[in-house]
């Protein structure tokens, strides 16, 4: 049993060798991003709100000052307000009245039942080609839409996805471990994705699709807790890519405390295991994937497993260590072998996060790498329990491609065993601070950039 | 790519073999003096022992079967009170169903928590059903591979020459804190070896053997990523643009 988990976990450590080869010493892949402000197609771009009060301005805001044209059939914004009992209606109304290309959607009603339905209904009042989806509290650079669409000038690409940055980090410790993990991540684990012809994923925000591919691939499943990695594989196993564009960074608002981690990672974690379960032998046989495809897209599956395996091989290492193991295990190569396995094998994933921060020239950042020791430890706790919870949960599949464009009403519940996963908003909550540290970055990236410009001017006026 | 990339990327090629060459080097040294070592850090563990109060009779060659160095330590041979075993059981059992429970715990104290619960109910088992504490009063403990961390120090060179020698920068930083490491890394065995010793003699079976598992396996690497980190963070400060972050 140690040998087999130590073998899954061997691919994990060359896959994270090889991540961290590729993205530091290799030619990059940049998304047509040359076309970035040239390449302009129409744009639906769908904010799902569910009680955002607290966040709902800011984004709008975002928005309304993005750089791109703002005829109603080239760009338009649909905020869905899906259920909320707070200020946001009226925040969504207001926008909607100051601005033709912003539209509110109400679901009164039926509302309430989640991100993916919410999502879907969005859809239906979506006009243009391009969907692009983002989350209440991030808070998109001018420039975010111009490079997350240049991909799509690339027919082959059915999605694309930007990079996450947290805006908080000094909030709070969890913030802090939250954004040199998602560093890691996006800069090096995505791209090097994308690099590699692998399966870069769509994230659920910050992110898009063409219409045509959405609707063919029968839109956002309303059953997986992460619609967004469900997505990824139907696109990849009808002959789609996903493009990732390290570029178009958005910023977000990370959790504050280890509780609310606890939920957010709970819920990726059931997601993910969800799309384990029902991806696993489809990947394998799919005849669209490439090899490499395949075995990417079967660890990419297990990611969120792998701290249980972590965890098991710790409870079979205790039992080893006190019945005394086999007589081999005491011989040199069995010893250089586990110590092989336990310091390199562990060390590859803060190599990887070190190295993205490293490319971020984020010097005192690079400092808190032993910190994700402590996110480890998380991981190992909540994505074993969330396994067990993603075995129980009963999946009763809607028809949902047959409905997808019509009214209904939903009173479908995915009842989990000990834990009952309403088919509900289940988001983490806002403070609402992003705003402030997003000012704050703003500002500082307004200062470096006239720096660089009297740099240039400078410069040029010496070269006369 | 440009010309100016190209040469950087040679450059850290080179670097890439002078790090595997300094790793072949110290495995060299680790095979052919790996005795040697054992018993400089058993002369050293002593020394802290007798520092720490702990009595002790240290055999350089070896003992018995013994393949290292071994120490010959009095330990307490009292048995553990069975009913102290239950009460210590039954109040893991019920850690374990609140940190089940509770939610507000932090999910990082859970694991610690859950994981320390394990092993001492296992070594609590362990020793009080299948394998009580042996009525002599003498524990042997031997510096060997697997507890001396030599090996470690073989491993240390062989992350750091794909993982750090290979990143843009001087090498004379890379060397510098490759030996950095190294040093913690003799001391920090030195320092692990007499406090699980110490801990035998002043607290008994079943608590040296959870502290030698956890200071052992379960986070011997994290020294290595602290002093990585620092290294890495140093190397940056060489780093003046030229970066290809935004791909």
């Amino acid at each position: 049993m140690l040998l087999v988990i130590i073998a899954i976990m061997s691919l994990y450590i060359v896959r994270h060798f090889r991540f961290f080869s590729n993205r530091l010493f290799k030619e990059q892949r940049r998304c047509q991003q040359d076309l970035a402000g040239t390449f302009r197609p129409s744009v639906s771009i769908l904010i799902p709100m569910h009680k955002e009060e607290k966040v709902a301005t800011s984004i709008l805001e975002r928005f309304v000052e993005m750089d791109y044209p703002k005829d109603a059939s080239r760009y338009e914004v649909i905020a869905i307000d899906d259920g909320s009992t707070d200020a946001t209606p009226s925040i969504v109304d207001e926008y909607a009245s100051k601005f033709s290309f912003i539209k509110g959607v109400h679901r009164v009603e039926n509302g309430g039942n989640g991100k993916p339905e919410a999502l879907n209904v969005g859809l239906k009042v979506a006009s243009n080609e391009i969907i692009l989806i983002f989350d209440a509290d991030y808070l998109p650079p001018q420039d975010c839409i111009e490079r997350l669409v240049a991909p799509f000038v690339d027919v082959e690409v059915g999605g694309v996805m930007g990079r996450v940055v947290p805006v908080n980090s000094p909030a709070s410790f969890v913030s802090r471990i939250i954004d040199i993990e998602r560093a890691g991540g996006y800069q090096i684990s995505q791209q090097a994705r994308y690099n590699l012809n692998l399966i870069p994923q769509f994230g659920g925000t910050v992110g898009g699709f063409r219409r045509s591919v959405l609707k063919a691939v029968g839109g956002f499943d309303e059953t997986k807790l992460t619609e967004d990695t469900d997505l990824t594989y139907k696109l990849y196993l009808h002959g789609w890519k996903i493009a990732y564009v390290n570029a178009a960074e958005c910023y977000e608002e990370a959790v504050l405390s280890w509780e609310m981690r606890e939920k957010q990672l709970t819920r990726w974690a059931i997601g993910h295991d969800q799309c384990l379960f029902e991806y696993f032998f489809k990947t394998l046989k799919s005849p669209v994937l490439t090899f490499w495809q395949k075995v990417d897209g079967i660890l990419l599956l297990g990611v969120y497993t792998t701290p249980l395996l972590i965890f098991v091989g710790w409870l079979i290492g205790i039992f080893t260590y006190l019945t005394g193991g086999p007589w081999w295990s005491s011989l040199f190569p069995a010893i250089l072998f586990v110590f092989a396995y336990n310091s390199i094998g562990n060390f590859a994933v803060f190599a990887e996060v070190g190295g993205s921060l490293f490319l971020d020239q984020r010097r005192r950042s690079i400092w808190l790498l032993p910190l994700m020791f402590v996110d480890l430890l998380a991981n190992v706790w909540v994505c074993s329990r969330a396994f067990f919870k993603a075995i129980f949960l009963r999946n009763p599949r809607p028809s949902q491609v047959e409905t997808l464009f019509s009214e209904r009403v939903h009173t479908k519940t995915l009842n989990g065993f000990g834990n009952n996963y309403a088919h509900q908003w289940d988001k983490t909550e806002r403070s609402g601070n992003g705003l402030l540290y997003y000012t704050a970055v703003a500002t500082e990236l307004d200062v470096t950039n006239h720096v660089k410009k009297a740099e240039i001017k400078r410069n040029n006026e010496k070269r006369g | 790519m440009t010309a100016r990339y190209s040469r950087s990327q040679k450059i850290q090629k080179t670097h890439f073999f002078v790090g595997l060459a300094i790793s072949l080097f110290s495995t060299l040294i680790v095979a052919f003096q790996g005795f040697n070592f054992w018993i400089w850090q058993a002369d050293m563990v002593s020394h802290l022992l007798s520092f720490a109060g702990v009595p002790h009779r240290l055999f350089i060659w070896g003992n018995l079967a013994a393949r290292g160095p071994t120490f010959e330590i009095p330990i307490n041979s009292q048995p553990i009170p069975f009913t102290a075993v239950i009460v210590v059981l039954v109040a893991l059992a019920s850690l374990i169903v609140i940190l089940n429970i509770y939610r507000r715990i932090p999910s990082p104290i859970k694991t610690i928590a859950f994981v320390v619960s394990v092993v001492t109910i296992f070594t609590l088992l362990w020793q009080t059903v299948i394998s009580p504490i042996p009525s002599y009063t003498l524990h042997w403990i031997t510096v060997d591979w697997s507890c001396s961390g030599v090996v470690g120090l073989c491993l240390i060179t062989l992350i750091y020459a794909p993982f750090l020698f290979t990143i843009r920068g001087p090498l004379w930083v890379k060397v510098f804190w490759l030996f950095i490491t190294i040093g913690f890394s003799v001391v920090w065995n030195l320092l692990r070896m007499s406090l699980v010793t110490a801990t035998l003699y002043y607290f008994g079976g079943p608590v040296f053997l959870i502290l030698h598992y956890l200071l052992g396996a379960f986070i011997d690497f994290v020294y290595i990523v602290a002093f990585y980190s620092l290294a890495l963070s140093h190397l940056s400060r060489f780093e003046v643009g030229g970066t290809n972050s935004n791909a």
